[in-house]
Formats: structure tokens, C-alpha cells, sequence
């Protein structure tokens, strides 16, 4: 029975009760890749979190395909030539390209973590992602200097990125669909121009494309495809590019049981060998108390707890505000909530029985067509926080914006209903998707915002208006 | 098996205020102490308001009203808190008659007290006085429903130092062969948190078998913890399980004691506690196994200076169940509670209105007979909270930034307690027989 399983979800509030209520440490996810550093100066970045595994993926948004790009062009794939395009934060659950976290775990060998530079590249397979990850630095090596370091690192990449663009060789056949494999890691990794490269190289990703509309900036967002599964889309020029990816299931509560009691034996035996040294030196703390004082920031763990029950999905942008709509997981299409949908009337609002209202939360007013949604809804100096309602009108749909962001599905109050807008809705997508929402950043200003639920797929446009 | 039904505290509040007028024995038909007051202070007074008790190492009761001398003092503010029924606490309005302990005085017993004190308290004849109360703690050693069959302690007492603002811990402890060798069904259990001082937010103790697996029967029991037997905190209360109500604790069985202090640091306010759980084991068949579980809605965001938020929760039942009781627990900025049934037939029943939430005061309440909603049900729980600064003024929060779910007592919660026993899951059993 893992934890995300549909047979353990009674267990969530427990479980979350478990990590605060009852100061357990936190093992999953949001630790290990949550923290994602902000990206340079005009990276904006989507994140997606799927029960506590969040992933994170800062672009350069003022790449621009105008600039000379041999690599973008149509023709004849050149190997050896690649382009940055920015940083992904992995989590140690995924599995994307060569990057196996099932088999690392079968190995033993330790998942790979943390951020990673993305490269684009093209060789004769066709296109693929690199991630490329700095090697871990020495103890000695590190405190103090470690930001520092890392951006003269940044630059340096940049520069030599740059260089790698500029000697780009022309280009090739951009017909290939789900071409490249791991083996290809060396070859397109140690690139013309690119002194170095390879060395840090931790995947390569296959990319599969489609032509699109084309688009002048680079865009990225990470869509989830089911509770464990997603896509990384990426959008420029006139490509449209996609990467599978999915996550290992978190530690089930047996292994969690496991892990926080050999936390405890470890810590207890570190304590009585302490105490053996160390005798009558004051009051006894085991290691697991969870010691806070009035003023401690508890939002990591608040977070921590949030992506348990919900999904996430945020464009962050390049001055770091934060615009995010969460979901509660796991509200399939077989459950009685998504059947009725085919029997909603005139007015009616979409009722969750088994999750809180997806909400909206945003550090920058929002402006939805002639609606504006601002910030400050609940209070002065405080992010726009809304419910999200979907509410049938007539052949169509439109969303409504609720003061009540932790109502549950079931407990809409028109009374304190903000603002309606219209929702473009196309019954042809993914079956099987449970409900989820993704926030798709198309320029710095510019996004989309999709709610979906089975094949149902509702979206509206937005612009940043501050 | 209920020593001890209908409770009533009152709280330290404002000065102590004497009796202007000294006690006279009066004429016959005047209101006494001992004949009138002292009936109504034993029924519904003396449970919290006496040296020691159902108080939570004194945390419910801050003086005693165990005799005429310890009473009058306090007249002027008894007859206060009775007449706007603030005293015995008692926080839900709806449904009355229920739960089988509901606190409150009659209009007849207000209008006694009131009389008593506008007579200036007057001490009456002793010998109308009424036998003096016998507490079962007082034969059992401080436990309240008896002495236990047997009693697990954390192995050591453990140390709030004084620099200490919040500490949220756990201990493990395993039952010993010595004490339960078998798979053995238990009627209750009495958690007491062994402090020497005060600054326990709460007690809770969880049980889960050996091998870690999940408890026989408990959904919540797919925490690392196992299976929750109850919390105790501030103005709570143990019981035992109704007859023929049962938790199966599996030979072996390790027992969790989470424990949450949270106190002002400051020089000499540190204090030890060794918690304890007395166990007492049914001896007659159990038909039902019991479960506790929440409703959760855990990952909000309550904004600053906010007067009225909700966050609400729910969760449909699969099967029929019998539900004991409802623990609604949250902290400073809660201000009411409400849990809502909403039937399979379009119905929808209030199970317990909680118009005024008092963090101060974790009542469960507890059903006098097991209340049945059948599969298909939707239990909805809502909390209110008031972050204003008025109220975090008076409650002692910081009023201007957010707060998220967390265990500090100025973080919150928003935990719809229930615990309840699965009705197709009925099947008598019995521990085994020497």
C-alpha cells in the first residue's frame, strides 16, 4: 500500500497530523527539492508539486528566437551544439530520460537532487534535454562562499553558453520524435565550444516535437498527466517540445515507520553515548523534540504539509512574486463528483465532496480579460487568495472568485462571491486526469490558467497588471 | 463505570472579591450554603474545582469549592459566570440532551446560587449539608475511573528547561510482556501527563502493534504512529468506552506519548512530566471496535486581521458507523466550530454548533448512546477563526503575519476529532479467560 494510493487517502489527514501535530520529521519531498534558489535576473520559473514532489524548472524568458539560432532552424541536425535554457530543480523521486530514480534506488546509489543547468540540444538524433548538475562541494569548500560561488559559476556558464550559440553549426532535420537515448550523453554532451561540458552531465532527456504557432520567447511549463505523471512542454520558435517524466511513490507509512524509529534508536544511542561522556550536564532533549519559539518560521513545514493534500501548480516570476492555484489530490473520474458534471443545471457550481476548493493565490493583481482580480481580497498587505469555482451558464462555463479560499467543495457561498469570468472549455483532453490546474507562463506578463478533469479542460488567459 | 457525569469549573478570573456580609444562620426559609449551594457545587461544581481530578495536573480548576470555606470567598464571581452560564462550560448550543456530558445549570439552580449570594452567602445549618463527595481518585491512587489494570510510564521524566517556549515530543515506550502477554481488548485508558508544573498544551498517546503495521480495524492507523487512543489538554477529559465498545491492543504493541509543552521561558519555569497511560482492560465482550480519526482540511492560510475565516473539511462515509464522540481541536483564533451531517436522502442533521470556541476548553463531547449515520453520509466539519488584533490581544497572537497549520499554540489547527466504531465490523469477542 503506498501512501498515495487511492485505498490509503484516509490516511492524509493523519498522516499530516502525524508531521506537525506530532513533530515528525519531514521525509518527503518538498525537502528535498522545494527550496528551489531563484534563477538569474529574467528567468521565470513553473513549478509543479504531485503529492509533496515538487519539481521546478526556471527559464530564461528573454531568450529570443530572433537572435541568430542555427540550432532552432530547420535543416540538418548538428551534433555538438547546445543552447542553456536554465535550471531544473529535480526531486529524488523522478524519472525522466536517462535519469532513473527507480533504478538508482534498485542500485543503492543515492538520487540525484537539487538543481540541475538545462541544456537544449540536437544531435543526430533529434532533440534532447541535458541536465547538467555542479559537483557537490568539499565541506571545506563550502560555507560562506557557496552563493558566491555559484554565481560567478552562473556567469561563467552563461558566457560560455553564449559561445556555444554563436559557434552553433547549422542545423538539420527537426522531424525527429522521441529520438536520442542515453547514449547519446556523451557525444552531445561534450559539445564544440563548450570547454568542459559533460563533466557534470546527470541526464539526457529525449525530447519529442511538434511544429507550433511560432514564438518569438522561450516558454516552459511542467503539466501534470495524472497524479504521478507529467509532461515538461517547452515552446519556442516554432517548436513545441515535450518530455514525459513521472515520480516514485513516497515511502509508505510502514517505511516511514521504519525510518523515524531508526532515527530514533540512531539518536538514542548518540544520546546515551553523549551522556556516557557528558553526565549530569543539564536537562535531557532527545534528538527528535522539535523545539520552537514564539517568533520561528514554520512556513517550510506549513508548505510541507500543504502538498500532502494538494497539487501545485506556480509560475514564479522573475522578481520572485508567486502566483499558484492548488487542488486536492486525488479527485478521480470514476468518483461520483466528476459524473456529475454531465448532470449539472443552469447556475450550478462544480461540488467537490472530496477536497477543499482549488484556490488561488497570487502576489500580483491578476487581470482576466476586463476582470481584475487583485491582491489584498482578504487583507491589507496580504496575497489575492480566492476559491476557484466552475459553475455551468447555459452551454458554457464560467469561473468564479470566492473570498473563501479553505472552503471545502461543498461549501460555496455565493456571499462572498468576487468576480465571474468566461472560461473557454474543449472536451477532448486526457480521459483519466484527475482534477488538477495548471498556471502556464507564456511571457513574464502573460499566462494561462487551465483547470482540468477528465477530458474536460476549462482555461482563460490572464495578464499581470502590476 | 461513570463516576462522575456533569462538571462545572470556573475559571481564575478577575479579583477575589469578599463577602460583604458576614454568614448568619438567618430564618429557615433563607438560601444556606449547606442545605441549598452545597447540592449544586457537588453535581456540577466539585468534579474540576477540588485539590486534584479531572483537571489535567491542575490546569482545569484553579481553586478549590470543596467545602464553605473555600466557597464563599469566590461568591460574588460564581454568581457572575452561572447567570451568563459562562460557568459550568459548556459550548454547544445545539443539539441539547445528547451527550452525556453536557454541563449547565437549570434556571432553578442559577436562581438558588444568586438568592445565596444577594443573601450574603450565608454558611446555613451543617447538618443540612449533604454527604461530603467521594472521588474515585482519591481511593484509586489519582486515577479517575478506578485503579488501572495496568499503568505504562515513559521510562524517564523529561526536562522543560526554562528557556523553553514550545517543545512538541514524542516517546516511545513498549508494552512489556510483564504487563499485557496477550492480544487484549481494552474498555478505556486515563492519560496523565505527570508534570510537576504547569505548561502542557497536550498529551496525546498512539498505539500501534510491533511489527508496525496497522492497527486491527483503525484507518488512522496508517500513520507511522498507529492508532490515536485519545489526547488530553487544557479543560479536557478522559472516559471510557461505552459497554460493549473495545480497542484491540496487540501484545507487543508500542505506545507513543506525544507530548506538547508550551509555556513563557523565563527563569524557574522549568518543570518535569513522566506521562502515563493506565490501561483497563474489558472483561466483558466487546461487539464494537473503536477508532479514533480527524476530518482535515490542513494545508490553509489563514491571512492577519481577518475577523470571521472558515476552513472547512469533510468526508463521506463508506459503511455505517456508530460515532462516540466529536473533539473539535483548534487554537487561539478559533471561534466557533460547527459539524454537519448531510444524509443520503438529501437531509442534512447538525451534529454539535459550537457558536463560541475557547481554545481554553477541549471538550469532547460524548454521545450518552452512540449516534448511527449510515454509509453515504457526508460528515462536514467548519471552523471560524478571528485573527483580528483585538482578539490576538487578548489571546496573546501576533495579529499581522498569516498562520499556517502547526503545533505551536499560535500556529493553529483545524481538527474535526470523531471517534466512532464501524457497524458492519460488529462481531462479539472476548479476551481470553485465565
Amino acid at each position: 500500500m503506498h501512501y498515495h494510493s487511492r485505498s490509503s487517502r484516509r490516511g492524509l489527514p493523519a498522516l499530516a497530523f502525524a508531521l506537525v501535530f506530532l513533530g515528525l520529521p519531514l521525509v518527503a519531498g518538498a525537502q528535498e527539492a522545494g527550496g528551489a534558489e531563484a534563477g538569474p535576473a529574467g528567468f521565470v520559473r513553473t513549478e509543479l508539486a504531485l503529492d509533496n514532489r515538487p519539481l521546478s524548472f526556471a527559464f530564461d524568458s528573454t531568450l529570443r528566437a530572433t537572435a541568430p539560432r542555427p540550432l532552432l532552424a530547420s535543416g540538418e541536425a548538428v551534433s555538438e551544439s547546445r543552447i542553456r535554457l536554465g535550471e531544473l530543480t529535480v526531486n529524488p523521486f523522478l524519472n525522466i530520460g536517462s535519469l532513473d530514480a527507480a533504478q538508482r534506488r534498485e542500485a543503492g546509489e543515492p538520487p540525484i537532487a537539487g538543481q540541475t543547468t538545462v541544456w537544449l540540444t540536437r544531435a543526430d538524433g533529434g532533440w534532447a534535454l541535458e541536465l547538467e548538475q555542479a559537483p557537490a562541494e568539499s565541506p571545506e569548500e563550502g560555507e560562506g562562499e557557496g552563493e558566491e560561488s555559484r554565481d560567478a559559476a552562473t556567469e561563467a556558464e552563461e558566457e560560455t553558453a553564449e559561445a556555444a550559440v554563436d559557434a552553433e553549426a547549422a542545423s538539420a532535420s527537426d522531424e525527429g520524435q522521441d529520438a536520442g537515448s542515453a547514449d547519446d550523453v556523451g557525444a552531445a554532451g561534450s559539445g564544440a565550444g563548450d570547454a568542459g561540458a559533460g563533466d557534470g552531465i546527470v541526464a539526457h532527456i529525449p525530447l519529442a516535437r511538434g511544429a507550433a504557432e511560432p514564438r518569438e520567447t522561450l516558454s516552459a511549463v511542467l503539466v501534470a498527466t495524472s497524479d504521478d505523471t507529467g509532461q515538461l512542454v517547452l515552446r519556442w520558435h516554432d517548436h513545441r517540445w515535450t518530455a514525459d517524466f513521472d515520480l516514485l511513490p513516497l515511502p509508505t507509512p510502514a517505511e516511514l515507520a521504519a525510518a523515524a524509529a531508526a532515527a530514533r534508536v540512531a539518536a538514542e544511542e548518540a544520546a546515551a553515548e553523549e551522556e556516557a561522556e557528558e553526565e549530569d550536564e543539564g536537562p535531557r532533549v532527545p534528538t527528535d523534540t522539535e523545539q520552537l519559539d514564539f517568533d520561528s518560521d514554520t512556513s517550510a513545514v506549513a508548505r510541507a504539509l500543504t502538498l500532502t493534500e494538494r497539487n501545485d501548480s506556480t509560475i514564479v516570476l522573475p522578481d520572485e512574486s508567486r502566483i499558484s492555484v492548488l487542488v486536492w489530490q486525488e479527485q478521480l473520474v470514476d468518483h461520483d463528483d466528476f459524473a456529475a458534471l454531465a448532470a449539472m443545471g443552469d447556475g450550478d457550481v462544480v461540488r467537490l465532496t472530496q477536497g477543499a476548493v482549488i484556490r488561488l493565490r497570487h502576489e500580483v493583481a491578476l487581470q482576466f480579460g476586463d476582470t481584475s482580480i487583485p491582491t489584498e481580497n482578504l487583507a491589507p498587505g496580504f496575497p489575492g487568495s480566492y476559491g476557484l469555482w466552475l459553475r455551468r451558464v447555459g452551454d458554457g462555463w464560467r469561473l468564479v472568485f470566492n473570498h473563501e479560499p479553505d472552503s471545502w467543495g461543498t461549501q460555496h457561498d455565493p456571499a462572498f462571491d468576487a468576480e465571474e469570468i468566461e472560461l473557454e472549455h474543449s472536451a477532448d483532453g486526457l480521459a483519466t486526469r484527475s482534477l488538477g490546474a495548471t498556471l502556464i507562463p507564456i511571457t513574464a506578463e502573460t499566462g494561462r490558467l487551465v483547470i482540468h478533469w477528465g477530458a474536460h479542460e476549462w482555461a482563460a488567459d490572464f495578464t499581470i497588471s502590476e | 463505570m461513570k463516576l462522575i457525569s456533569r462538571v462545572v469549573a470556573v475559571a481564575a478570573v478577575g479579583v477575589l472579591i469578599g463577602i460583604a456580609a458576614p454568614a448568619s444562620a438567618g430564618n429557615e426559609a433563607a438560601v444556606t450554603y449547606h442545605k441549598d449551594v452545597a447540592p449544586i457545587m457537588q453535581e456540577n461544581c466539585q468534579t474540576c474545582h477540588r485539590p486534584s481530578g479531572f483537571n489535567l495536573s491542575g490546569l482545569v480548576a484553579p481553586m478549590s469549592f470543596m467545602s464553605y470555606a473555600e466557597t464563599r470567598p469566590w461568591a460574588r464571581a460564581i454568581a457572575r459566570k452561572v447567570e451568563s452560564r459562562e460557568m459550568p462550560p459548556w459550548f454547544a448550543t445545539e443539539p441539547k440532551g445528547v451527550f452525556e456530558n453536557e454541563r449547565g445549570l437549570t434556571d432553578a439552580e442559577i436562581e438558588t446560587i444568586l438568592a445565596w449570594v444577594e443573601a450574603g452567602a450565608p454558611a446555613g445549618d451543617r447538618a443540612d449539608a449533604p454527604e461530603p463527595l467521594v472521588f474515585a481518585e482519591s481511593q484509586y491512587d489519582g486515577w479517575s475511573h478506578g485503579t488501572p489494570d495496568f499503568v505504562l510510564r515513559m521510562e524517564e521524566p523529561f526536562t522543560v528547561p526554562d528557556d523553553a517556549y514550545d517543545i512538541n515530543i514524542s516517546f516511545d515506550v513498549r508494552i512489556p510482556e510483564e504487563l499485557m502477554a496477550e492480544d487484549t481488548w481494552m474498555r478505556g485508558w486515563e492519560l496523565r501527563t505527570g508534570a510537576d508544573g504547569s505548561g502542557v498544551h497536550h498529551m496525546c498517546a498512539f498505539v500501534r502493534p510491533e511489527d508496525g503495521q496497522v492497527l486491527t480495524g483503525a484507518d488512522k492507523s496508517a500513520v507511522a504512529l498507529g492508532g490515536l487512543l485519545s489526547c488530553v489538554a487544557e479543560g479536557g477529559e478522559s472516559g471510557l468506552l461505552p459497554d460493549g465498545y473495545g480497542l484491540l491492543v496487540q501484545k507487543g504493541s508500542v505506545v507513543n506519548f506525544n507530548m506538547h509543552f508550551n509555556k513563557e521561558p523565563g527563569p524557574g519555569t522549568s518543570f518535569t512530566a513522566q506521562a502515563e497511560v493506565g490501561f483497563f482492560v474489558e472483561d466483558s465482550p466487546v461487539v464494537h471496535s473503536v477508532i479514533t480519526d480527524t476530518l482535515g482540511n490542513n494545508g490553509f492560510e489563514i491571512p492577519p486581521n481577518h475577523p470571521n475565516y472558515r476552513i472547512g473539511m469533510a468526508r463521506t462515509l463508506d459503511e455505517d458507523i456508530l460515532v462516540l464522540n466529536y473533539w473539535p481541536h483548534a487554537h487561539l483564533r478559533a471561534k466557533a466550530a460547527r459539524y454537519v451531517a448531510f444524509y443520503p436522502d438529501g437531509t442534512e442533521e447538525l451534529l454539535l454548533d459550537v457558536p463560541h470556541y475557547d481554545q481554553s476548553w477541549q471538550v469532547t463531547y460524548k454521545y450518552t448512546e452512540p449516534k448511527l449515520l449510515p454509509r453515504g453520509t457526508r460528515i462536514e466539519a467548519e471552523f471560524w477563526y478571528d485573527s483580528t488584533a483585538e482578539r490576538g490581544a487578548r489571546r496573546g497572537f501576533d495579529a499581522d503575519r498569516p498562520v499556517w497549520f502547526g503545533q505551536r499554540t499560535n500556529d493553529e489547527m483545524s481538527l474535526g476529532f470523531i471517534s466512532y466504531a464501524k457497524l458492519d465490523g460488529a462481531s462479539t469477542t472476548t479476551n481470553q479467560q485465565d
